[in-house]
């Protein structure tokens, strides 16, 4: 589930207990959840975290309970700074003692350089991710509006193969995002 | 989801998150305090509670509170539930091993470029949904039909360049600015 998604979910839910609490004082004050009740002293117990008159495991459930809501709280927070895992470098050759690699940015450049080179094209962002265990390509490509789309990825899509012979794969997967752009934007 | 909800979004997220990871750890720390008769460790929550009880649930400050929190969490869920605009469309290209989508914010602006290109349009934009594509646009003279069909036209030929699937339905909305003189 993507971050974002999580958010809404994750917001959605401390919504539903806040109105819930907002809804059962609101009860309470009218008259609503007993008329008997509205009159009556806030008891300091009712939210305190440790009553006296409580049975012995009940601090230790309460405890394990805010640990847990402690640390999903914190993944929650983890997941806002989390980016897509970008590869560092892939291993080309590995024979005795020397190694071959080739950094995951030095690829990203050569295909971006490839695919601003095609007729349409004004800019190209390559990330190269881990898409669970292989790398994968997200390519955010620009181009002029006019241009012949059908041609550029046609064209985008022999330019990878190259790529992934260059990372040493024999196939690389990619997600293209299209941004068309005005054409007085095009140098 | 919109660039500036999905901040938003976040920036709540964090808030929320913070603040119950920073209760849930007080909360443990005060138990294993109050477990070891140290309670209160960290904050004077004991003195806290006890201040509640000058209240009685009728009391004015307990009905504003309770309703503020009503009011700000119905208004949290909302914004939760509310349909969004997504990211990208999906496109019918089929090139191997290559999945190809298009930018909606990039879209909703060609689109606009699109419908500005008609003649007799002095202004368009464009709001892009996955089904629904609805364009507004400011035309000089008067509505007559045919400048509404015109981008209308405009419109699905920039979607099928770009090969959009489902092909969305194009809804346009032309303001008369008057006759020219």
């Amino acid at each position: 589930m993507s971050t974002d998604r999580v958010n809404r979910l994750a917001l959605f839910i401390v919504g539903l207990v806040l109105s819930g609490a907002g809804a059962a004082g609101l009860a309470l004050g009218t008259g609503r959840a007993g008329e008997g009740l509205a009159g009556e002293r806030i008891p300091d117990t009712l939210v305190g975290l440790y009553p006296p008159t409580a049975p012995a495991w009940v601090p230790a459930i309460v405890a394990l309970a805010a640990l847990l809501l402690a640390y999903l709280a914190l993944r929650w927070i983890g997941a806002q700074l989390r980016l897509p895992p970008a590869v560092r470098s892939i291993e080309l050759e590995h024979e005795g003692r020397g190694r071959t690699e080739i950094r995951g940015s030095a690829l990203e450049h050569a295909i971006s350089a490839d695919l601003e080179r095609l007729p349409g094209a004004t800019d190209a962002r390559v990330r190269l991710l881990v898409d669970g265990s292989r790398p994968s390509l997200a390519i955010r490509l620009e181009f002029a509006e006019r241009a012949d789309v059908s041609e550029l990825l046609r064209l985008a899509g022999k330019a990878l193969p190259a790529a992934a012979r260059l990372a040493g794969m024999q196939e690389l997967e990619a997600s293209v995002r299209l941004v068309p752009v005005e054409p007085k934007r095009v140098q | 989801m919109g660039f500036g909800m999905r901040i938003l979004n976040r920036l709540l997220a964090a808030l929320f998150g913070l603040a119950l990871a920073a209760t849930g750890l007080f909360i443990v720390l005060e138990v294993a305090a109050a477990l070891t008769g140290r309670a209160p460790a960290l904050l004077p929550y004991d003195r806290w509670l006890a201040s509640v009880r000058a209240y009685r649930w009728s009391s004015p400050e307990v009905l504003w509170v309770s309703a503020g929190l009503l009011g700000g969490s119905l208004a949290l869920m909302m914004l939760q539930l509310t349909p969004r605009r997504p990211e990208v469309l999906h496109t019918a290209f089929e090139i191997p091993r290559i999945d190809v989508e298009v930018d909606r914010s990039s879209l909703e602006r060609s689109l606009a470029r699109a419908a500005t290109s008609v003649e007799g349009v002095r202004q368009a934009t464009g709001r892009a949904r996955k089904k629904r594509i609805r364009a507004t646009v400011e035309i000089f003279g008067e509505e007559d039909g045919k400048v509404t069909e015109a981008v209308r036209r405009a419109l699905g030929t920039r979607l099928e360049e770009l090969r959009v699937i489902p092909l969305p339905d194009i809804e346009v909305t032309a303001r008369a600015l008057g006759r020219v003189r």
